[in-house]
């Protein structure tokens, strides 16, 4: 199907002819949802901060993490603190109270966005959460934290369950700490079918409590977690040689509303999605990034609470450049998908692309530009195969390209390949479906609020599930995150998904149902039963109850 | 998507003119000085109880107190009696808190029909305990809440009909500025938790 959506996302529609000028009428600035507009500031003038690695700490005794006996790598320790603290957001602008991640070994952590954890396949870590969120605070977020380590396979006490319940008390108020095991096995290792194909890339942490998500991730409780493995080396002397080191970039995309006193704006009382105004990157306004003349990796984050992002690399006079796209949410591609123009992100979800800015001469500037166009929280203008595109968007990141560096590093042209799900699997599948719908101006699923004491299904272990899942309409666009597994998408709309989403070339952990959208997606839920949540990731709507629990049994 | 976008089209100038009528911003300012969420912020009408008290809706009803607040009419067949009868269970699992650190206020959105007999009656009715105020007020004064409480619907032809108002339930504390939403469509367990949790109890 050679749709407008597929044509830009291959990069042969670049250049001005299709995009959609911005309504006057939009512009005009005062919508209902809209709070007043932050302070105007000089972009492109803050250094991209990047977050430094957590750094292990001596072994502690954590007698609540057991890990499974197949994980036989003695285990790695990392300490990571919440806390109140202060960041400069932008140079104009007086420090911004956020609530971060610190890495307990530093004492000062001048980041919005927490530390990066480094995991590498097979080798176990234990992370201890400490709250240290002050117990009085006043204003929006709530200091009952549960850690939920997105992207990942593991026991569901250390999936960040949103909610204390019975029998299960995975949340921790200030001054508590818990500790998370993260075995970091193939998927299937418990039924002797380890499958190393089934590994992910760029995955995040984040707060998951109930209710607070949304107002807890825009106070920043937020940070990356890569994963390493013999491929995805960390090294470009090494495996399939990706762009690595200081050449391998997270770059975590959020909105922010800030006040006159450079302070955090929030809306409590508005759930149909909080739009910012300012665009960041890893905790700073609309910073700059001076990179050298040869291949970067970026790995692109959604990080707002409901802005849809379509990102693309354009130069200074607005001329579209094009990229190698090489992962998503579910890891590395069977294969790249070359000279993209789009990335596409829903809230929370992730790509990774590579850059060849050699193709540049020294002094050449690009930017990466959020070229949606999205008026309040029912998500994006256009469809999802066919998104509204404006120009000039809104530029996230300044790039200057710099002088010459040696660059050993290569894209190959075959990445991590796995196959397709056979259909005979498909066929002997437990189909379910789920409607995500507004009722009453609240969300429902198959016409449910939440109720995270009763599951809204319950999966056998390690049987096949053929789930659809359907947008319910009424012009609101829903990302959904299901927990645990990755999700094999088999069909969108009756018909075979795009390459960025199609089974036996890319898996997400995200789905993007755009208005009446209905998609079917394939798992097994392998290794870990227990009690695990599938939502909406617009933060708003997951917090207004679109979010129902699953047992794995 | 054409009759969709001009649905969100008219919807914008829908909302600048309700923004306009009413003057209400209802968003969170700045919380770098701690500060409780005050009546600048929400609209302080005036407003007529169940029992045909005049009561002040921030300075009676929210200030200083943890509060849900359910947007209802008495003769409402749709989300009503089971966002109600909700309230009605997890007021029983809060009794402890019940008029002490917990009130419930329940604004009628049908002001014009709904007179404080009937609000009495409903309140008699559903077995309405100790620490629950039921108003009505004047329909501009009614519009003002419900919009600055977030229980509308930005596709304005649905916000039109009242069956489909919001079943939303605002759970705030106002000393600790805390404000969150739970639906009324849920369980009186899960409500009574989010309230707890909010409350700080």
């Amino acid at each position: 199907m050679l749709d407008r959506r597929s044509l830009l996302r291959r990069g042969l529609a670049a250049g001005g002819s299709l995009f959609v000028p911005w309504s006057a009428l939009r512009s005009a600035n005062a919508r209902f949802d809209d709070p007043p507009a932050s302070p105007r500031v000089r972009p492109f003038r803050a250094a991209l901060p990047l977050p430094p690695a957590s750094a292990a700490v001596p072994p502690f005794a954590a007698p609540d993490v057991v890990f499974p006996r197949q994980s036989t790598n003695a285990p790695e320790f990392h300490e990571i603190v919440a806390e109140e603290r202060f960041v400069q957001m932008h140079p104009d602008l007086p420090p911004t109270r956020v609530w971060g991640y610190r890495d307990r070994t530093t004492a000062s952590f001048p980041f919005a966005v927490g530390p990066t954890l480094l995991g590498r396949a097979g080798h176990p870590l234990v992370v201890r959460h400490r709250n240290a969120l002050p117990p009085d605070h006043v204003g929006f977020g709530d200091p009952h934290l549960t850690v939920h380590f997105h992207g990942g396979h593991v026991e569901a006490r250390s999936d960040g369950f949103p909610e204390n319940i019975t029998g299960f008390r995975p949340v921790f108020g200030p001054g508590e700490q818990y500790d998370y095991g993260y075995a970091l096995l193939d998927p299937g290792f418990s039924h002797g079918a380890p499958d190393a194909t089934d590994r992910p890339a760029t995955m995040w942490y984040h707060d998951h409590a109930i209710d607070f998500t949304a107002q807890n991730v825009y106070r920043g409780l937020v940070g990356f977690f890569l994963f390493f493995d013999e491929l995805d080396t960390g090294s470009e002397a090494t495996g399939l040689r990706l762009p690595s080191g200081e050449f391998d970039v997270p770059l975590a995309m959020q909105d922010r509303r800030l006040d006159q006193l450079g302070q955090l704006v929030y809306d409590p009382l508005q759930h149909n999605g909080f739009l910012g105004d300012l665009w960041l990157v890893n905790g700073a306004i609309q910073p700059f990034f001076n990179v050298r003349r040869r291949k970067y990796r970026f790995r692109l984050l959604n990080g707002c609470n409901a802005r849809f992002l379509g990102m693309q690399l354009v130069r200074e006079n607005g001329r579209v450049e094009q990229f190698d796209l090489i992962a998503t949410e579910g890891g590395l591609l069977s294969r790249p998908l070359r000279d993209r123009t789009l990335a596409f992100l829903s809230p929370a979800q992730r790509e990774d692309i590579v850059i060849d800015f050699s193709r540049f001469a020294q002094g050449t500037v690009l930017y990466l530009e959020n070229r949606l166009a999205q008026d309040d929280g029912r998500g994006p203008r256009g469809t999802f195969d066919e998104p509204e595109l404006r120009t000039p968007g809104d530029r996230f990141l300044k790039i200057v390209v710099g002088g010459d560096a040696p660059d050993p590093s290569r894209v190959p042209d075959v990445l991590r390949p796995f196959e397709a799900i056979p259909q005979a699997e498909i066929r002997a599948a437990t189909r379910r479906r789920f409607e995500f719908e507004r009722r009453n101006g609240s969300w429902v699923i198959n016409g449910l609020a939440v109720d995270l004491e009763r599951p809204i299904a319950s999966a056998p272990v390690n049987r096949p599930e053929v789930w659809t899942l359907k947008n319910g309409g009424g012009g609101w666009w829903h990302p959904i995150h299901i927990h645990l597994e990755f999700m094999h998408i088999l069909s969108r709309n009756g018909a075979q998904p795009q390459l960025d989403e199609r089974d036996g070339i890319a898996k997400r952990d995200v789905i993007t149902l755009g208005p009446n959208d209905e998609v079917e997606a394939f798992f097994k839920f392998r290794d870990f039963p227990g009690k695990w949540v599938f939502h909406c990731h617009t933060l708003e709507h997951e917090d207004a109850f679109m979010m129902a629990r699953f047992d794995v049994v | 998507m054409s009759s969709d976008r001009g649905t969100r089209r008219g919807g914008l100038l829908i909302a600048i003119a309700a923004a306009l009528a009413t003057s209400v911003w209802p968003g969170c300012a700045a919380d770098a000085a701690p500060r409780p969420r005050n009546a600048r912020q929400l609209p302080n009408p005036q407003l007529v109880d169940q029992h045909g008290r005049r009561v002040r809706f921030y300075d009676d009803l929210v200030a200083d107190r943890t509060v849900v607040i359910q947007f209802m009419y008495t003769r409402c067949e749709g989300a009503c009696p089971a966002a109600t009868s909700t309230l009605v269970a997890a007021q029983r699992e809060l009794a402890e808190l019940m008029g002490r650190d917990v009130f419930f206020v329940s604004i009628s959105i049908d002001p014009a029909r709904d007179t404080q007999g009937d609000l009495a009656a409903y309140a008699d009715a559903h077995g309405v305990g100790d620490g629950w105020t039921f108003v009505t007020g004047a329909p501009a004064d009614i519009e003002a809440l419900r919009r600055a409480l977030g229980a509308y619907d930005l596709d304005p032809e649905v916000d039109k009909q009242r069956s489909n108002h919001s079943a939303m339930l605002v759970v705030g504390n106002d000393r600790k500025d805390r404000w969150t939403m739970v639906s009324g469509l849920s369980t009186a367990t899960a409500v009574a938790r989010a309230i707890r949790r909010v409350a700080g109890a």
